[in-house]
């Protein structure tokens, strides 16, 4: 469950960071130039997080070390009396987690990594880190919109979803075309593994099978 | 002659219509995810454990060694073609590669890495065969010490050395080690960092962490990529697709070299297949500044063909290492473990004794495998290069689709779903600030070994920490890690000055 809380955290965090730092729907036209040859790469940092978003990754074991730590505290164990019980290795880990999460920020601090713009064919400047957020936005949505509706609408309907909403995130327009690839891919996955194989999925909506 | 009689009978057990098909198919998935920049062999297997649970083991396992070699082969049709590698291990044989294609000789700079990666693995998975069995009995004296020792040599040398970094590998390998944790002590049957839920008690499921990191993290890593210039010129393959006997001399000696360079790093568990790649790369270059015509940055013939052999001889030996071991040195070997423990075999010393027939049979397949890699991608790397066209929506769709499906049909349990989204949002943030997942995989693999073997050691001596550098055996792993980490710091310091590469 460590990854789960922290990961999620961290990742909107810096979402928003980015979000601020430049408009983040577009980037290649927020961003690049139209015409002309490549400029010289900005020298100043928009702001103080600018090269600094690699943060997240000590945010991380920082979240990580603390989880440990509460779940050693946590931690029924029957006989305590061994030195190396149930607790010796998590507590090396976490202290391990906390002396690395020091490091890194340290050497991320000290060599922030801002981004040597790339230049594409065309000429144009292209900003070296910037994430689409839109599209990561939709694709960890379909994700979680599966898990909400897998079993109260099953699997052909939930998994077509996600299919859709991973071409959506990126950057198909043919709507209807993808649903129904999706719905025939899902289709097909049932017949065969569930059908053939036998394992077993929530058959929802279409409680046939 | 013991090894040969045995492998005759893993030849007669493979050969089957069953598991000939499934030789075939893995090597099929192997090289297609190996043609792929981005898609690799442990993604590939990470989605195919679910589906297989109900195969036959020994059906499945060809299958994934299929896969295993395949994505070796795969990987330098992309690099060659279109000069991005499929994976690292294609990186070093790509820059001669792609020159090759570029002065119209595409055909045979295909033809050249894919028997370069024939010889590595025939003659590395020969040398398996004579030596594993002896190294895995030599290895059945290990006592908890030794495991320790074994344990931390693959964390460090796959997180300290072959990252790029060694403060980012670690933080991966923390990251697997405290995956590993959860659940229930198996020594003192404590819950660990449950917090009382049930679903937990088991631990958090392989599938789950290897879909979610591998897969679930690339889905979601593509998607935030999206809109960058994506530079995918194909270089036409046209012609004669095979070697001329003047070519095949040419570039003979720098396959067996490759191969030399390749075999020692399976061995010695140092982790991945790249660092080889480079070091053939290397000496190729040196040795042909001395000729009287040298043919490096012009697409030179050698410059693939030693990277080449060298990535899969590693390959080869590491699957010894494996089998005779218990010691994952890559991603894909970390895979492999998964799918032995699935079928409730464990590899290590005592896996020649017990499952004999199941291993020689394995190997048997390694042969079969790579000579049906051979034929599918001598004559038809142009065919196989036509892959990189399939429209990327559509591909990672796919991959998201069976990533839903292998968590769910493996656990039955939504709650997972959710894991999995949280671990690819983990993996995604890992991708964005290269941080490498091998470290992940390893540590969530051989973390408990490590453990255990440890808490054994301390509390068999009474915590006395000298008994785990007690034996020669663990005082050589040891000394051979101070000697790899000190080798990686050097090269690195080398690396700094003269920016050659």
């Amino acid at each position: 469950m460590s990854g789960h809380g922290s990961g999620r955290t961290s990742g909107h965090g810096e979402d928003g960071d980015v979000g601020t730092a430049r408009p983040a729907t577009d980037p290649l036209s927020a961003t690049g130039l139209a015409a002309g040859p490549p400029s010289t790469p900005p020298t100043t940092p928009a702001h103080a997080w600018a090269g600094r978003s690699a943060l997240v990754v000590p945010a991380v074991l920082v979240v990580l070390g603390l989880f440990l730590v509460y779940g050693i505290v946590d931690m029924e164990v029957t006989e305590d009396t061994e030195i190396f019980g149930p607790k010796a290795f998590p507590t090396m880990v976490a202290v391990v987690c906390f002396a690395v999460a020091a490091l890194l920020a340290v050497s991320i601090l000290r060599h922030p990594d801002v981004p040597e713009p790339m230049v594409d064919a065309d000429g144009q400047v292209v900003d070296g880190t910037i994430s689409n957020w839109r599209a990561t936005g939709i694709t960890v949505g379909s994700f979680v919109l599966f898990g909400l509706l897998l079993v109260p609408v099953g699997w052909i309907v939930s998994a077509a979803l996600v299919f859709w909403g991973v071409t959506v995130g990126l950057g198909s327009t043919r709507y209807v075309f993808n649903l129904l690839v999706g719905l025939a891919l899902a289709s097909v996955m049932q017949l065969v593994f569930a059908g053939l194989l036998g394992l077993s999925l929530p058959p929802g909506i279409f409680g046939v099978l | 002659m013991d090894a040969l009689s045995s492998l005759g009978q893993g030849f007669a057990d493979v050969l089957t219509l069953q598991n000939l098909f499934y030789v075939v198919v893995g090597a099929l998935i192997g090289t297609a995810v190996g043609v792929l920049p981005g898609l690799g062999s442990a993604m590939a297997v990470a989605l195919l454990l679910p589906i297989t649970f109900t195969l036959d083991p020994l059906a499945a396992l060809v299958m994934f060694a299929g896969i295993y070699f395949g994505g070796l082969f795969g990987d330098s049709i992309a690099g060659i073609l279109m000069n991005t590698p499929g994976n690292s291990t294609a990186i070093a044989g790509s820059f001669e590669g792609h020159r090759m294609a570029k002065a119209g000789r595409a055909p045979q700079a295909l033809a050249t890495a894919a028997i370069g990666a024939f010889l590595g693995g025939t003659i590395a998975t020969t040398l398996v065969v004579f030596f594993a069995p002896a190294l895995a009995g030599w290895a059945t004296s290990f006592g908890p010490g030794e495991y320790f020792a074994l344990a931390v040599f693959a964390f460090v040398a796959t997180s300290a050395v072959v990252a790029d970094s060694a403060l980012k590998g670690i933080a991966a390998l923390l990251i697997g080690l405290a995956l590993a944790m959860v659940g229930t002590d198996q020594v003192s049957g404590a819950q660990r960092f449950t917090f009382g839920s049930t679903a937990m008690f088991d631990g958090v499921s392989i599938v789950v962490i290897t879909v979610a990191m591998l897969a679930v993290g690339e889905v979601i890593y593509v998607a935030s990529q999206f809109g960058r210039p994506d530079d995918r010129t194909l270089v036409p393959s046209s012609g004669r697709p095979f070697l001329t006997g003047a070519e095949f001399k040419e570039a003979l000696p720098a396959w067996l070299r490759g191969t030399a360079f390749g075999v020692p790093f399976g061995v010695i568990p140092a982790g991945g297949a790249e660092v080889p790649t480079f070091l053939a790369y290397g000496t190729e270059r040196r040795l042909d500044r001395r000729r009287k015509v040298p043919m490096f940055g012009r697409g030179a013939i050698r410059g693939v063909a030693g990277p080449e052999a060298a990535g899969n001889a590693t390959s080869g030996t590491a699957m010894g290492a494996l089998l005779a071991l218990g010691l994952p040195t890559s991603a894909t070997a970390a895979m492999l473990l998964a799918a032995f423990q699935q079928y409730g075999v464990q590899p290590g010393p005592l896996l020649f004794s017990r499952n004999g027939e199941l291993v020689w049979a394995l190997i048997a397949s390694l042969f079969i495998g790579l000579v049906v890699l051979l034929i599918l991608n001598l004559p038809f790397a142009p065919l196989w290069a036509q892959l990189l066209r399939i429209p990327k929506e559509y591909l990672y769709a796919s991959i998201a689709l069976f990533a839903c499906f292998g968590v769910y049909a493996a656990t039955a349990a939504i709650a997972d779903v959710f894991l999995m989204v949280g671990l690819g949002v983990l993996g995604f943030v890992m991708r964005r600030y290269d941080i490498p997942l091998a470290p992940v995989l390893i540590a969530v693999i051989l973390g408990p070994l490590a453990e255990s073997s440890l808490r054994d050691a301390m509390n068999n001596s009474e915590n006395d920490p000298l008994t785990l550098i007690s034996t020669p055996i663990t005082i050589t792993l040891y000394v051979l890690l101070l000697a790899a980490v000190l080798f990686t710091v050097v090269n690195r310091l080398r690396a700094r000055q003269s920016q050659d590469f």
